[in-house]
């Protein structure tokens, strides 16, 4: 099978494990009364920090191993629910809600997958981006 | 009875968004490769599909969820329907991706032995993400709500 193939196979059926297990976890927490916008951000944000520590095995793990990894995550984040929540927040009134759902997504997410990188290259001996 | 009730719940939530999430995340494969193949950078793949998908999200929430959701913002929390776990958990949750925002950021942000950090993809990535994807989604949600008379929101 060519390699190419093989990958898509591969973003696919990790994807596909993602996103069972991020609709599982929402599933579990908004019967826990938790607001779904709230599980999304924190599933996003979980998504965003293990995103950090795969990056920065990536040399050691190898590309197939990190391609894996990294589509499962893929999976794992939505942007469109987040976004939805956004626009659904908005319109209720809720503005801060909103905002804060939108600001920490987008900042948090790739905050926490810096702060993760830095944190496992700093511990292998190496430098931080 | 309710443990049997649970887990049929469950396997059906499962089963849906594992079945789109596989056709999403394939969809979204192929997007990164068609823009690296056109010899585009791959954030803008992923960017493109993460504002497909809002657009669509923001439509099929507005159209099947809306009118009959008491608090949308806790919809899904009754039951698990196959069509909304399908298309809106499934397909376009695995086409969409916050981690790959992520992940873009830090990419660019290492950049390169020759050129540094690519300061103008990590802005590119971010301005997509936090405005044309929001935008797209509010977009999406008017036009559905455009088309249906009866709202509760």
């Amino acid at each position: 099978m060519p390699p190419l193939a093989i990958n898509m196979l591969i973003v696919s059926f990790a994807g596909s494990l993602g996103c069972v297990l991020r609709a599982v976890v929402r599933d579990f927490l908004v019967r826990a009364r938790i607001e779904a916008w709230k599980a999304i951000l924190a599933i996003n944000l979980a998504g965003g920090a293990a995103c950090g520590v795969v990056l920065a095995l990536r040399p050691e793990s190898g590309s197939r191993a990190s391609l894996v990894a990294l589509s499962v995550l893929a999976g794992w984040t939505t942007y469109s629910a987040f976004s939805v929540d956004v626009v659904l927040l908005w319109h209720a009134g809720r503005r801060a809600a909103a905002t804060i759902c939108w600001a920490a997504t987008l900042l948090g997410a790739p905050l926490l997958a810096l702060g993760a990188h830095a944190a496992v290259v700093a511990l292998k001996g190496g430098e931080a981006p | 009875m309710s443990a049997a009730l649970s887990i049929g719940r469950l396997l059906k939530l499962a089963i849906a968004s594992g079945v789109g999430g596989f056709f999403g995340a394939a969809s979204r494969g192929a997007a990164t490769f068609a823009a690296t193949s056109l010899g585009l950078p791959t954030w803008s793949g992923r960017a493109a599909v993460n504002v497909v998908g809002a657009l669509l999200a923001g439509w099929f929430v507005g159209r099947w969820v809306l009118p009959e959701a008491t608090d949308p913002l806790k919809a899904g929390a009754q039951g698990v329907r196959w069509r909304e776990h399908l298309v809106i958990t499934g397909f376009l949750g695995g086409l969409t991706t916050v981690s790959g925002v992520a992940s873009d950021v830090v990419l660019a942000l290492e950049g390169s032995v020759e050129s540094g950090p690519r300061w103008v993809e990590m802005a590119a990535t971010l301005v997509v993400s936090g405005a044309v994807g929001i935008a797209a989604a509010w977009a999406g949600w008017r036009a559905a709500r455009g088309k249906t008379p009866t709202t509760s929101a």
